[in-house]
């Protein structure tokens, strides 16, 4: 066999390697857009923490009972159109709870801090009024 | 073609001269070679009654294209393999030190990119090789193109700029803390790839010479 066709199986068998080793981890476009879609909940879910926060910073504490004074379009979860459900836990902390399809913990950016790690299914994370709303990681895709 | 030169070209011939003597003769009176062969060239066609073929010259630009879309496809899987790795490493051996610079996108976006770019352009390169060695194989003489030589090594100065940029890179994180077993993962990534690079087109270049030397021969 020819010195070409040695270096094109080569070439063939570490390429398809990697490309294998690449699907293993990013896993197929079905479960990437599940990803996606709970990256996007927990994007508009701080959105709405951060818009109570300033709510109770601008002055009117303690927090409300429930979220009528919020703009409508900010309390849906864009994904599944349903509104984040709010509880009003004490006079300064509360949490908002969504459905989710995956568990990001081992899908999240490398390094990124567990604030915003959520499992599968209903999760509700806990926020205090009086500090800043982290950013979520990796907001991809626009 | 001037006229006297043909004429005497034919009388010359008449006389029994040979090819040899005749072209020393008038390159000695300062002929230019060209319009020397063109006359004998004349003088047979003269004779024989059948033309000169025609010379097809070698498509020069269409061999630019192919090895201008090959080395591109070659740098685009390249590079999408090496990167595949790359984010396959940082995911592997975690270092908890090192920076967060994926904070905002996590690896999975820089994956997605690089398997897209190996999807399309491993292929790509697979069928423009193909038609290059089929070309070399059916016309030799292409192996010594200089739009192939030329281009190669352009691409080997490219490789050797982007082995060099990212040995100074992975060396400069190592200088700076980052784990040993990253850095020398990253490397000998880098080193394959390059290598196996090297490895064929220098060779390929080797072939050309050894054979154009025994043709010489």
């Amino acid at each position: 066999m020819s010195r070409d066709a040695w270096a094109a199986i080569a070439a063939t068998v570490a390429v398809v390697v990697v490309a294998l080793l690449g699907f293993h981890v990013l896993g197929s476009p079905a479960s990437q857009r599940l990803v996606q879609a709970d990256l996007r909940t927990v994007h508009a879910l701080a959105e709405l923490a951060q818009q109570i926060n300033s709510k109770w910073s601008t002055g009117s504490r303690p927090l409300p009972a429930d979220l009528e004074k919020i703009p409508s379009e900010v309390k849906l979860d864009p994904v599944s159109g349903k509104p984040f459900i709010y509880h009003a836990k004490s006079k300064d902390e509360y949490e908002l709870c969504a459905t989710f399809a995956t568990n990001n913990r081992d899908t999240r950016a490398p390094g990124a801090p567990d604030r915003w790690v959520h499992p599968k299914g209903d999760f509700c994370f806990q926020f205090q009024a009086s500090e800043s709303v982290p950013i979520p990681w990796g907001p991809y895709g626009y | 073609m001037s006229k006297p030169l043909q004429e005497f070209l034919d009388a010359a011939k008449r006389q029994g001269t040979s090819d040899e003597s005749l072209v020393s003769l008038l390159r000695g009176r300062g002929w230019p070679a060209d319009d020397v062969y063109r006359a004998l060239a004349d003088h047979y066609e003269n004779h024989s009654g059948v033309s000169v073929p025609a010379y097809k010259r070698s498509g020069s630009a269409k061999d630019a294209f192919l090895y201008l879309l090959s080395f591109a496809m070659l740098a685009t899987w390249t590079i999408g393999a090496g990167s595949v790795m790359f984010t396959l490493i940082d995911r592997w051996l975690k270092d908890p030190i090192s920076p967060a610079n994926n904070y905002y996108s996590s690896g999975y976006y820089q994956i997605a990119d690089s398997l897209a770019c190996i999807i399309v352009a491993f292929p790509l390169y697979l069928l423009t090789m193909r038609y290059i060695l089929r070309e070399v194989r059916l016309h030799p003489e292409k192996l010594e193109s200089p739009i192939r030589k030329w281009l190669t090594y352009i691409a080997l100065l490219i490789a050797a700029g982007v082995v060099v940029g990212d040995l100074i890179t992975f060396l400069t994180y190592f200088l700076r803390g980052e784990l040993t077993g990253r850095f020398m993962a990253k490397t000998s990534v880098v080193l394959v790839i390059a290598g196996g690079v090297f490895w064929y087109y220098l060779g390929s270049l080797q072939k050309s010479a050894t054979a154009s030397r025994s043709a010489d021969e």
